[in-house]
């Protein structure tokens, strides 16, 4: 208890210091010259605070506005071919869908259907990444089935006609030849 | 140009100085009790200017014009408050609140002076709200009791219950600090 007592006589002679201290401030004069500037400059009626305008930008500073507007369309074209493009361009849904897609919108005859699946983009989509090697086939096959009734399958066993003739039969045969691999494989699975 | 201010402009000046010196009639507990608060004697006037400015404006709050010097303190209080919230100095180390003028004891006797000084402030910053609210009041403002308890809006009993503890607590805090240091 003593010591507390102590303690105090010691905070109470330290606080008449730390006021003596602050005599200056006290001061009566020169607190209330300041009160009343700042009470002057409070009730001074204010401005209505102008922002500047886009238009006024651009016509106080056109190179800068102009440099502004080119560093604008250059961030926006980075970024569109950056990342929005390759956002739309990448196919969703599982690869039956997207096979099933790329064949809805072909309208080649019945001997290319296998065409749009040889292009790249297709099976080099990101699909195959995540499917095994060994289903692709089969979803292919599931998807043609979609497209196509049972019946319009050719016998796997039986090779096409091949239409003897000009570069363009030849291609198609070309057609043909890849579209009965993919129904052979399709089978060994 | 308007060469003359208007005789109701005039008035009105002439009664916001009346008020203002009637105010600063009670400049002296408003500083001690910001400087109870404050990091130094500047930010204490800075903080007294903040809470005139304050009370000149909510002046038609004042009913009575015998409680100037509670309202005023009130004021002060929550000025203060606001600026340690703000701020954030309650948990500063606090700098400097000592003197600036040249005396005639040695630099050795004012740099423990100083150090002292730095601890007790350091300690009342610690103290719990509502003393230190109480503590200051009654040993930075030297407001009576009966006025702490208005400024606060709690009984007598209360004050005098929490400056008691206030006083314990602070004492407690400047030995911990102290022996820490």
């Amino acid at each position: 208890m003593e010591h507390n007592g102590e303690n105090l006589e010691k905070i109470r002679q330290s606080i008449r210091q730390e006021k003596n201290a602050a005599r200056p401030q006290l001061e009566a004069a020169g607190f209330r010259a300041k009160l009343k500037s700042r009470l002057a400059l409070e009730s001074m009626p204010r401005l209505p605070r102008q922002t500047p305008g886009l238009w006024a930008f651009f016509k106080s500073r056109p190179l800068g506005a102009a440099a502004s507007a080119a560093g604008l369309l250059a961030l926006g074209t980075a970024l569109w071919f950056l990342v929005l493009a390759p956002s739309l361009r990448r196919p969703t849904g599982t690869l039956e869908e997207h096979i099933l897609r790329v064949l809805h919108q072909s309208s080649l005859a019945e001997q290319a259907v296998a065409e749009p699946l040889l292009s790249p983009g297709v099976l080099n989509t990101p699909f195959p990444d995540r499917v095994p090697d060994q289903e692709i086939p089969l979803i292919l096959y599931k998807a043609l089935k979609k497209l196509r009734p049972a019946s319009a399958f050719p016998d796997i066993e039986e090779e096409p006609d091949a239409p003897a003739g000009n570069s363009h039969d030849s291609e198609l045969k070309e057609k043909n030849r890849f579209f009965y691999e993919i129904l052979k494989h399709i089978k060994e699975v | 140009m308007k060469a003359m201010k208007d005789p109701a402009a005039a008035t009105s000046d002439q009664g916001r100085d009346r008020l203002l010196d009637e105010l600063l009639n009670h400049r002296d507990s408003v500083l001690c009790l910001c400087l109870g608060y404050a990091r130094d004697p500047v930010q204490a006037e800075e903080l007294a200017q903040e809470a005139y400015l304050k009370a000149l404006k909510s002046v038609g709050s004042l009913k009575d014009h015998r409680a100037a010097k509670v309202w005023l303190c009130r004021i002060a209080k929550h000025t203060c408050l606001d600026h340690l919230k703000r701020e954030r100095i309650g948990r500063e180390a606090v700098k400097d609140c000592g003197p600036r003028t040249i005396e005639d004891r040695s630099p050795e006797t004012l740099v423990l002076e100083r150090e002292q000084r730095q601890l007790i402030k350091r300690s009342i910053q610690r103290l719990p709200r509502k003393l230190r609210d109480v503590f200051i009041m009654r040993e930075y403002a030297e407001l009576t009791y009966e006025e702490i308890a208005r400024v606060l809006g709690r009984r007598i009993g209360t004050v005098m219950s929490r400056l008691n503890r206030a006083r314990r607590a602070l004492a407690g805090l400047v030995r911990e600090e102290e022996h820490g240091t």
